[in-house]
C-alpha cells in the first residue's frame, strides 16, 4: 500500500511543471460610460456605471447623473473592458467597437423610473435601419429626480424594427440609481 | 439476478451440524451397514472444487468436498440415496446414487455449473422485475427485451423505467440519471467495468455512455462504496456489454429507429465472433449513431433541441480454461443544442421568461443545431486480466484510460461565437487489482487494490474565458475487503474500504499569481448487508452503508456565473468530507399470480455539500444570486414499490411507485412518481411470432410539494441561509399514456423484432420539475417511435 501511494506521488512530479496559463477573459465588461453634451455647448458631462474588478470583489461605483430641466443633450455611449490598456481604437478596451460591428444585433434600452421627466430619442441605425442606441437625444423636462436603467440586449438573428426589451440576452443591465434633474 | 430457491431441503440444513451428530449415532448402531458412494466434483472447467456440502436428506448426513474434491459417504445400507450438492456461486444440484460395497463402488462424478449469484446489495435489474423475462434472457444471450424496447433513448430515459430513478434533464437530449434523490458525484456509472470519469458535477453534462453497448444495465440503489469507490454512496449504475460469443459462434444485429417528434432516428449494429480456429480468440465490433432535429411540445417547437451522436467500440479478447485477457476500446461523441429560450443574460431576463410561460424564441422546425450548443468525446481504452489461480481463486485486473472533452459553445460577442465559451479535457487512468477466494465451505471474500491518475485541464488560450472549474491533478489509491457468507436461506456480507486522494488544484489570486492548492483526503467506507429467503415464494434483505466523500472540485473551488441558471457559484474551501449512512431494506414477494417489492430505504448526511443563496451581487449585467456551497445533516426517506398481478396468464398489471422526503430547503428532489402499466403478452412459443405483447402504461408524478418557495423578483430573494428559494414554483403534477407493442419473427438462427411505442399519447402540455427547461417551455409532445431489429446467432435454435 505504502509503496503504492509512493508510486503514485512520483508519477505526480512528471506533469507539473506545465503549469496553467492565467485566465484572460476577453468579454468582461467593467464600465458604461454615458457622455452628455448639451446642445448649444460644448461642455460633455460623463457618467459612468464601473466595476473595476469585475463580479465580485468591491462593490460597482455608480455615478449619481444630474442633468439641466428643459434641455436636450446628445447622449453617446460607451462599453469599456478597463482592465486593459486604455486605447479607444482597440476593440480589447473599446467594446463599443464591437458592438457597433454588430449592431444588427444590438440594441440599447433606456428605462427610466416614473415620475422621472426625461424622454429618449435614438440618433443611430443599423444597415437594416433598425436603431442601435449608442448616440441618442435625451430631453429633460421639469425638475424632478429617479432612476435610470440601460440594457444592452444581444439579438442575434431575432433584432427586428418590433423586437423589444424582451427579446434576447442581456448583456448589460446596469442602474443610475440616483438621476436629479434641476 | 436472483437465484430461485426451490426445494425445502434447507430447512433441513439448519439441522445440519446437529444432524451429522445423530446420523454417526445410528451409524455405529448398524452393523450390516458397510456400503459407499463416493466421486469427485468439479466445476466446467473440470477443476476440483473443494468445500462443496453434499447431503443426503433422508439420512441427514453431510460432508465437504476435500481439496481434490472428492467426498465419500461410508457406512451405508444398501439402497438408493438421493445426495444434494450445493456451492455458493453454483447451481444445487441433487442425485440419485446406488450404494455399493466399498471395492465394487463406482466413483460417482458430478460437474457443478457455474451460477452467477449476485448479492452485492439490493440489485434490481431490468430483468428482475419478472421471472418470464428473467428466463428469457437466461436462455439467449442476446435477448435484452426491455433494454431493446427502449434503445434509441440515452441511459437516463432508458433508466427512468426503473422506479426509484429519476433523470435530471436539460431538455430531451441531457438527461442525468438520479438513483434515490441522488445524482452527479453521489453514484457510479461503471462502463464496462470501469467507473466512467467525465464532467460529473455540472447539472447538465449527461453520462458519456452509449446505451446500444449493453447487453443489460444494473442498477444499485444502496450504498456500494466499498467495492466501487466513494461516489457510489447513493448507487451504482452498472452498463454490461455483453461476453463475448463461444467458439465457433457469430453473432450480429442491427437496430434501426425512427421516432416522429424530433423527426429523428438511431442506428445500430454489431458483429461478434469467436474463432474455432484458434481456440479461445474472439472480438467484437460495435458501433451506433442518432440523429434527431428539434424536439417538439405540444403547442410549439423546441427551438434548437437537435442531437447528432455517434459511437464505436471493439473489443479483442482471448479465454483459456485459467486465464484470459482483453482490450476494449470506446469513443463516444455527442452534439447537442441548448433550447434557444433558455439562454439568457441575467435574472431579469429569467423572471421575464417565467413571467412570460412561454419560450422567448420558436423559430421552424431545423435540424441544425447553432449555439448554445455541447459538443462532448469520451474515449475509453480498457486492458483486462484474469487468472483462475485455483478452483476457489481468481485475480483480475484492469486498467482504464479515458480521455473526457467537453466543448461548450455560446452566443458570444464579437465574432466568438465560433471559439468555445468551456473546453474542458480530463484525462484518467485507473488500474484495479482484485483477488476472489473461496477460503471456507461457506465463505468467499474479494481483497481490492485501486489506483487513480487524473488530469484536468481547462484551454483557456481557447476560449477566451474564466475557469468554471480550475485545472487540476488527482491521485487516488485504495484498498478494500469484502467477504460474504452464504448458507441455505442466508447471505450475509460485510467490507471495509480506504481510500487516499491527494488533489493539487491550480488557482489564480487577484494579481493572477498561480496557487497550487494542495489537499490529502482520508475516506472510509464500511458496509454491511444479508439476505434471507423464509421460503421460495420471499426474499428479504437489509444493507447498511457508511461512506465519507471528499468534496470534489467544483465544491471547493467553482466560481463564476452560470448564465443558464442566472446565478453565481461560488466554492468552499472550507468544506471537509460529508460523511453518509444509507439503509436500504427490501421485501420481495412472488408467486404465479402476484409479485410485491417493497424497498424503503433512509440515507442520512452528516455534513450534505450542497448550493444555498448568501448574497444578491450586483453586476453589470444585473443583479445576481450567489450560491456557495456549504454544508449541513440532511436525510433522504423514501420508498420505492411495484406490485403486479397477473390475473390470467397472458395479462398482467403492475403499479410501480417511487417516493421520496428530503430534508427541506434542497432543489432538484425528485417528487413522488407513479406508474401504472397494463400488459398483454401471450405466453409460449408461437411458430411464426414469439414474445407478442402489447400494453399502456400511465405515468402519474405529482407537485413536488417539498420545493423551496419561488421568488418572482431578484430584490425578494432570501440571504438568510437556510432560506431556500427557486425562481418559479414547482410545476403541477402531470399524467402521461404511453403506448407499446410488438412482436419477434424468428427465422431459424435469425430473428426479427417490431415495436412500436407511442409516449404521450394525449400530447398533454407539462412541464416535469426536474427538467431544467421548467422555467423556459412545455415538454416534450407526443411522440411516435418504431423500432426494428434484426439479430443473428450461429448458436441459435428456434
Amino acid at each position: 500500500m505504502a509503496m503504492l501511494l509512493n508510486a503514485m506521488v512520483l508519477l505526480s512530479s512528471c506533469g507539473d511543471d506545465d503549469a496553467p496559463l492565467p485566465p484572460n477573459e476577453e468579454e468582461i465588461i467593467t464600465t458604461l460610460r454615458l457622455e452628455f453634451t448639451k446642445s448649444g455647448t460644448a461642455v460633455t458631462q460623463t457618467f459612468e456605471w464601473q466595476d473595476l474588478d469585475g463580479d465580485g470583489g468591491n462593490a460597482p461605483v455608480i455615478d449619481a447623473i444630474s442633468l439641466d430641466a428643459n434641455s436636450t443633450y446628445d447622449v453617446k455611449v460607451l462599453v469599456l473592458n478597463e482592465t486593459e490598456p486604455v486605447d479607444l481604437a482597440d476593440e480589447s478596451y473599446n467594446i463599443t467597437l464591437e458592438i457597433e460591428e454588430e449592431d444588427d444585433e444590438h440594441q440599447f434600452f433606456f428605462i427610466k423610473s416614473a415620475g422621472l421627466n426625461l424622454t429618449f430619442t435614438y440618433d443611430d441605425e443599423d444597415d437594416n435601419g433598425n436603431p442601435v442606441g449608442l448616440d441618442n437625444t435625451f430631453s429633460t423636462g421639469a425638475a424632478s429626480t429617479g432612476t435610470l436603467t440601460v440594457t444592452l440586449k444581444h439579438q442575434p438573428g431575432i433584432k427586428t424594427g418590433t423586437s423589444t426589451i424582451n427579446d434576447g440576452e442581456t448583456d448589460i443591465e446596469a442602474t443610475f440609481g440616483s438621476v436629479t434633474i434641476q | 439476478m436472483v437465484p430461485r430457491y426451490q426445494d425445502n431441503y434447507y430447512l433441513v440444513l439448519f439441522f445440519w451440524v446437529g444432524g451429522l451428530f445423530w446420523s454417526g449415532l445410528m451409524a455405529q448402531s448398524s452393523t450390516d451397514c458397510r456400503f459407499v458412494i463416493h466421486g469427485y466434483v468439479h466445476d466446467d472447467h473440470h477443476s476440483p472444487l473443494a468445500g462443496v456440502s453434499i447431503y443426503i436428506p433422508s439420512l441427514k448426513r453431510g460432508l465437504v468436498s476435500d481439496a481434490q474434491g472428492a467426498y465419500r459417504f461410508e457406512q451405508l445400507c444398501p439402497g438408493r440415496y438421493v445426495l444434494v450438492f450445493q456451492y455458493m456461486g453454483y447451481q444445487t444440484k441433487s442425485m440419485e446414487i446406488e450404494a455399493c460395497q466399498s471395492d465394487e463402488a463406482p466413483h460417482n462424478d458430478l460437474t457443478l455449473a457455474d451460477e452467477a449469484i449476485h448479492l452485492e446489495e439490493i440489485m434490481i435489474s431490468e430483468k428482475a422485475l419478472s421471472t418470464a423475462d428473467r428466463q428469457l434472457q437466461k436462455t439467449q444471450v442476446l435477448e435484452g427485451g426491455d433494454l431493446a424496447r427502449q434503445q434509441g433513448k440515452n441511459l437516463g430515459q432508458i433508466l427512468q423505467n426503473l422506479p426509484g430513478v429519476s433523470v435530471l434533464q436539460t431538455g430531451a437530449g441531457i438527461a442525468k440519471p438520479v438513483i434515490q434523490g441522488l445524482h452527479s458525484q453521489r453514484i457510479m456509472i461503471l462502463n464496462n467495468g470501469i467507473r466512467l470519469e467525465g464532467q460529473q458535477w455540472g447539472m447538465e453534462h449527461a453520462p458519456e455512455i452509449d446505451p446500444f453497448l449493453a447487453q443489460d444495465i444494473t442498477v444499485i440503489k444502496g450504498s456500494a462504496t466499498v467495492e466501487y469507490g466513494v461516489d457510489a454512496l447513493a448507487g451504482a449504475i452498472l452498463v454490461n456489454p455483453p461476453p463475448l460469443p463461444e467458439a465457433g459462434q457469430w453473432q450480429g444485429n442491427m437496430f434501426l429507429s425512427g421516432q416522429s417528434n424530433n423527426r429523428g432516428g438511431a442506428l445500430a449494429g454489431s458483429l461478434a465472433h469467436r474463432l474455432a480456429q484458434i481456440p479461445g480468440l474472439g472480438f467484437r465490433i460495435q458501433g451506433s449513431g442518432r440523429y434527431a432535429g428539434d424536439t417538439q411540445a405540444p403547442d410549439y417547437v423546441l427551438s434548437n433541441t437537435g442531437l447528432r451522436e455517434y459511437s464505436f467500440s471493439a473489443e479483442l479478447g482471448y479465454k483459456q480454461e485459467k486465464w484470459g485477457g482483453s482490450v476494449f476500446f470506446s469513443q463516444f461523441n455527442t452534439e447537442i443544442g441548448i433550447l434557444a429560450a433558455a439562454h439568457i443574460g441575467n435574472t431579469t431576463d429569467l423572471f421575464r421568461a417565467i413571467e412570460s410561460g412561454q419560450p422567448a424564441i420558436v423559430r421552424d422546425f431545423t435540424y441544425t443545431i447553432s449555439n448554445p450548443r455541447q459538443q462532448v468525446a469520451h474515449n475509453l481504452l480498457k486492458v483486462a486480466a484474469f487468472w483462475k489461480i485455483s478452483p476457489l481463486a481468481r485475480l483480475d485486473f484492469q486498467y482504464g484510460l479515458q480521455n473526457n472533452q467537453r466543448d461548450e459553445f455560446d452566443i458570444r460577442r464579437g465574432g466568438r461565437s465560433d471559439k468555445p465559451a468551456i473546453r474542458i479535457r480530463l484525462l484518467t487512468q485507473t488500474a484495479d487489482l482484485s483477488i476472489r477466494l473461496g477460503h471456507h465451505a461457506h465463505w468467499q471474500g474479494k481483497l481490492g487494490l485501486q489506483g487513480l491518475w487524473q488530469d484536468n485541464f481547462n484551454d483557456v488560450e481557447a476560449t477566451g474565458t474564466a475557469r468554471l472549474i480550475p485545472d487540476f491533478d488527482r491521485y487516488g489509491a485504495s484498498v478494500f475487503a469484502l467477504e460474504r457468507f452464504s448458507r441455505g436461506r442466508w447471505e450475509w456480507e460485510g467490507g471495509i474500504r480506504y481510500d487516499f486522494v491527494f488533489l493539487r488544484s491550480y488557482l489564480f489570486d487577484e494579481e493572477d499569481a498561480l496557487l497550487r492548492d494542495e489537499r490529502h483526503f482520508h475516506n472510509f467506507s464500511l458496509s454491511t448487508g444479508g439476505a434471507f429467503r423464509p421460503n421460495k415464494d420471499w426474499i428479504l434483505r437489509a444493507h447498511l452503508g457508511y461512506a465519507q466523500r471528499n468534496p470534489w472540485v467544483n465544491e471547493l473551488y467553482s466560481e463564476g456565473l452560470h448564465h443558464g441558471a442566472a446565478a453565481i457559484e461560488e466554492g468552499n474551501p472550507a468544506l471537509e468530507a460529508e460523511g453518509s449512512l444509507k439503509l436500504t431494506l427490501s421485501a420481495e414477494w412472488q408467486n404465479d399470480k402476484w409479485q410485491l417489492l417493497l424497498n424503503p430505504y433512509w440515507h442520512h448526511f452528516q455534513d450534505f455539500i450542497f448550493m444555498e443563496a448568501r448574497e444578491i451581487r450586483l453586476t453589470i449585467r444585473g443583479a445576481f444570486p450567489v450560491f456557495a456551497f456549504t454544508q449541513r445533516a440532511a436525510d433522504f426517506v423514501g420508498l420505492d414499490a411495484t406490485l403486479r398481478y397477473k390475473p390470467l396468464p397472458f395479462i398482467s398489471v403492475q403499479t410501480d411507485m417511487a417516493y421520496l422526503h428530503s430534508t427541506s430547503g434542497l432543489l432538484w428532489i425528485n417528487p413522488s412518481r407513479f406508474k401504472h402499466s397494463l400488459r398483454f403478452a401471450p405466453p409460449g412459443e408461437g411458430k411464426h411470432f414469439r414474445e407478442v405483447y402489447a400494453g399502456l402504461a400511465l405515468v402519474q408524478v405529482v407537485r413536488q410539494r417539498f420545493a423551496p418557495e419561488a421568488v418572482e423578483d431578484v430584490a425578494n430573494i432570501p440571504t438568510n441561509p437556510q432560506n431556500a428559494f427557486d425562481f418559479a414554483p414547482a410545476p403541477p403534477g402531470y399524467m402521461l399514456l404511453n403506448l407499446e407493442a410488438g412482436l419477434q419473427i424468428p427465422f431459424k438462427k435469425h430473428a426479427l423484432r417490431l415495436g412500436l411505442e407511442i409516449e404521450n399519447l394525449f400530447n398533454v402540455n407539462y412541464r416535469d420539475y426536474l427538467n431544467r427547461y421548467r422555467y423556459f417551455a412545455d415538454d416534450v409532445g407526443r411522440n411516435f417511435t418504431l423500432r426494428l431489429q434484426y439479430q443473428f446467432d450461429s448458436h441459435f435454435s428456434h
